[in-house]
């Protein structure tokens, strides 16, 4: 019984998390309590309809750590990302093509 | 475009640059007015670099892109922290070193990209001033200075 119970604890384990771009703040104050185990895409998801972005095509998605920033994987969770705590993704297109 | 048909466009274009943006990027904005987006990225380490966006005929042409050191002045070399978009070579019409990046005006009047036109990028997303600054940005941070 107990360990179900931690295990359910676990399993809703939240964090705080906010998203910043250029076309705003998802939420636009504070952060979203979020279940650690789900897919970082969840939120970008929803920061890209509230935000009205037409196009993330090439954007990639980062947090500022100790070591600098880092590049996490949408795909795969908070947890998976080694993300706890308030996080801070900072979201947008990454360095664009060209060369001469 | 007219000029004032190509400020209300920067306007709505900037209007999410905000200060709360640029603590968390490290970026410090010493002039956003029209047509002028004028950059500092810092980050601890690093060293800065400043860009300032001339969006003139904003956005029937793309911004042209000069990189400074952090007091403001053009550089006449690049860095010790380049990466592929930066390019050391004097552009043909400003003579100094350049951003050779799909959305710099450098890029569309360089002889070796004229025929990549801006037309059909403008008004994507990743070719907002923001979007563009944002790429410039993560360029940057991809130097190992």
């Amino acid at each position: 019984m107990a360990e179900k119970e931690v295990a359910a604890g676990e399993a809703e384990r939240k964090l705080d998390v906010s998203i910043s771009t250029t076309a705003g703040f998802y939420p636009t104050e504070g952060f979203d309590a979020v279940p650690e185990k789900q897919a970082v895409q969840t939120e970008l998801d929803k920061a890209k309809h509230h935000l009205k972005i037409k196009d993330v095509n090439g954007w990639i998605a980062t947090v500022i750590s100790e070591s600098g920033k880092r590049q996490i994987d949408p795909a795969r969770s908070y947890a998976e990302n080694n993300l706890s705590g308030q996080i801070e993704i900072d979201w947008g297109p990454s360095e664009g093509g060209g060369g001469v | 475009m007219h000029p004032a048909a190509a400020k209300v466009l920067f306007d709505e274009d900037v209007k999410n640059l905000s200060p709360e943006l640029c603590k968390r990027r490290g970026w410090n904005l010493h002039s956003l007015t029209f047509p002028i987006v004028d950059c500092s990225f810092s980050e601890k380490a690093r060293t800065t670099l400043r860009v300032r966006l001339q969006c003139d005929d904003w956005n029937d042409k793309p911004p042209s892109v000069i990189l400074l050191s952090a007091d403001g002045v053009p550089l006449r070399s690049l860095p010790a922290n380049p990466t592929g978009v930066f390019n050391g070579g004097l552009h043909h019409l400003t003579g100094l070193p350049f951003v050779c990046m799909r959305g710099a005006r450098e890029y569309h009047t360089h002889p070796s990209h004229v025929n990549d036109l801006w037309e059909p990028l403008k008004g994507e997303t990743r070719y907002s001033i923001g979007g563009i600054l944002t790429q410039l940005w993560n360029a940057w941070q991809k130097g190992s200075d």
